[in-house]
């Protein structure tokens, strides 16, 4: 429910992007990287994506999102570990004494732009 | 041809986050990002607070709401300074994002306040993904919201510090298992501080308001 303001955001700063890169119009695919942990949900953030770039230098551009997964790093055992289910702790030495490491992100990783001739 | 930009989509909030706890540290302001569902208690476990604690936590107030000032006029009744943020009216802000809350900071005394508690829109989801510069989030479940909440909405017990289980009071009317409601906890973050209290009837409140005080020595 509160995608519609964070693609808000993303729509105003990827318009300055393009006119700082000079690609009004021609962007074909917005990459978004989106961390597992957060609470935005990808199909909600596509659907404002195309409904808030609709008459705009964004309006053929898709958004496609990337998920990327919960990792983090035991301070028991310094393991690297990646979460896919709860409970969030090591799974060599079971100390819940963890840093997440990643899972958190929402970035604009980059644009795929059609080439101006074409 | 493709252009690599990697930037945070939520660079401005979280700017504004960091502005904000630069001015409660200028002030010597602690803030607690209160988190809850609705009718967690929220409210309750604040007036309780306040009235065992007002005078040493010399307490300001940011309500978030979607619609009405009735929590508001609950905290006024301590005589603490209460600024109520209504992102309605019929349908709103799921959460307090900072720009509202560094606008609700300029209506507080900070000069004479210790703490601010922001009590969130109640809500488990959005407020836990927004920082508002607090000092930390505390989430308030109330016991019959069910033991399987921790695991159902991990990023909020993932960054609040504490949990305080409210509504113990409903403990012999309920199905729920405080075991297993102890172990979700720990099983998404084995670092919360927890505490197991009734805002109605005041047990346990104590620890609770113990774990704020201390949150003050030395500051």
């Amino acid at each position: 429910m509160h995608e519609l303001p964070v693609v808000s955001s993303l729509v105003t700063q990827l318009q300055a992007e393009v006119e700082r890169l000079g690609v009004a119009g021609r962007v074909t695919v917005v990459h978004l990287k989106l961390g597992a942990l957060t609470t935005f949900v990808a199909e909600a953030m596509t659907f404002y994506f195309d409904a808030l770039t609709k008459g705009t230098a964004l309006e053929s551009a898709r958004l496609e999102v990337e998920e990327v997964p919960v990792l983090g790093r035991c301070r028991g055992c310094g393991e690297k570990l990646t979460f896919e289910v709860l409970p969030f702790v090591c799974a060599v030495c079971g100390s819940p004494e963890l840093e997440i490491t990643s899972g958190r992100e929402l970035l604009i990783d980059s644009l795929e732009v059609r080439d101006e001739t074409g | 041809m493709e252009i690599k930009i990697v930037k945070k989509v939520l660079e401005a909030h979280e700017k504004l986050a960091e502005e904000i706890a630069r001015l409660l540290a200028r002030n010597g302001v602690y803030a607690i990002n209160i988190i809850g569902s609705p009718g967690s208690g929220k409210t309750l476990l604040l007036e309780r607070t306040f009235e065992a604690a007002a005078a040493d936590l010399k307490p300001g107030v940011i309500e978030g709401d979607i619609a009405t000032t009735a929590d508001a006029e609950r905290l006024q009744r301590f005589g603490v300074p209460v600024v109520q943020i209504n992102t309605g009216p019929f349908g709103g802000d799921c959460h307090l994002a900072p720009n509202l809350i560094r606008a609700a900071l300029e209506e507080l005394p900070l000069d004479d306040l210790k703490t601010v508690f922001v009590e969130n829109v109640g809500n488990l989801v959005c407020p836990a993904e927004f920082n508002i510069g607090e000092n930390e989030k505390v989430v308030v479940l109330s016991l019959a919201e069910g033991e399987d909440k921790p695991l159902k909405y991990p990023l909020a017990f993932r960054e609040a510090n504490a949990v305080v289980v409210n509504k113990t009071d409903l403990l012999p009317h309920l199905d729920v298992d405080l075991d297993v409601l102890r172990r979700n906890v720990a099983a998404v973050n084995a670092g919360l501080a927890v505490f197991e209290a009734s805002a109605k009837t005041c047990d346990g409140v104590g620890s609770w308001v113990e774990y704020v005080r201390g949150r003050l020595v030395g500051r």
